[in-house]
């Protein structure tokens, strides 16, 4: 099973950076969308099938927890996996996306940390994807 | 304020080498002095106030790039879009460095600083300040408070 994913972040480079990682970790990737705020993910998540959202927290008009915690208000996308990935370093702010059911990356990422999140976030979900390619060290970066 | 400077240096350097793949060079070289670009970010918390960083000489285009994965010329938007997200991670990470994971803190979007002047539409208290040299210039960066000096540092 292949995967389509969304990387919510205001930066355009850092959705660049994100989607590049993505693009070299040998993870079976369809297509990554982007948006650019929560917003605008939200248009995203009503139009297309998105198996994975990768989302920043410090963002204009509704930020990464507001987002988030649409998500599981939401029927249709509750089971959504996410990441978040954030130059957060509060406790309180991290165990805020822990209890709505999010992984949590901090910027600055190594590639292999972000695609390890990606992994254990959808591991459960998509059990019967191989990532024999994919992986801490696998990827060519 | 020693702790407060090196946990600046150390924010700034792994920022750099983890998104931009730089890192510092040792040299007597004398430093470039041409303004290249500037950004800026507020914070308020526990502390309030911002962090500034300039680059020096023909630095920006490098390190965006490397963000990117790409030699291509970039526009100058993508250009400001980069630093901005630069200054954004460094300013995160020398919060926690400092203040620990208990705070909690509260950033603006970054901004661009006017390069023909080099200085922030706000001043406040200058707590530290480091120079960091690379193959094509150098980036200062500056952390301010608007409170009073920060004891605890």
């Amino acid at each position: 099973m292949a995967l389509n994913v969304l990387v919510v972040d205001d930066s355009r480079i850092m959705r660049g950076m994100v989607k590049r990682v993505l693009d070299l970790s040998g993870l079976p990737i369809t297509q990554v969308c982007e948006a650019g705020s929560g917003v605008e993910a939200l248009t995203v998540l009503a139009d297309t099938v998105i198996n994975l959202a990768l989302v920043d927290i410090n963002m204009p008009h509704m930020n990464g927890v507001q987002l988030l915690s649409r998500i599981r208000a939401d029927e249709r996308i509750k089971e959504l996996p996410v990441v978040v990935v954030s130059t957060e370093g509060s406790e309180e702010r991290i165990r805020e996306v822990a209890g709505l059911g999010a992984a949590f990356v901090r910027k600055p990422f190594s590639p292999e940390t972000l695609v390890d999140a990606v992994i254990d976030a959808i591991g459960g979900s998509y059990g019967e994807l191989d990532f024999s390619a994919a992986g801490g060290g696998g990827a060519d970066f | 304020m020693e702790n407060l400077t090196s946990a600046l240096r150390e924010a700034a350097e792994q920022t750099f080498d983890t998104l931009c793949f730089m890192l510092p060079e040792e040299t007597d070289e004398r430093l470039a002095e041409e303004l290249e670009a500037a950004a800026w970010v507020q914070f308020t918390g526990p502390v309030n106030g911002h962090l500034a960083l300039w680059l020096h000489g023909s630095l920006q285009a490098t390190l965006v790039g490397n963000m990117l994965g790409t030699e291509e010329a970039l526009p100058a938007e993508d250009l400001d879009d980069g630093l901005k997200e630069i200054v954004n991670v460094i300013c995160g990470n020398v919060l926690t460095a400092i203040l620990g994971t208990d705070a909690v803190f509260d950033m603006t979007p970054p901004e661009m600083i006017d390069p023909t002047s080099g200085s922030m539409p706000q001043t406040g208290s200058q707590q530290a300040r480091v120079k960091i040299r690379y193959p094509d210039g150098w980036a200062e960066v500056a952390f301010y408070t608007l409170a009073p000096a920060m004891e605890s540092c």
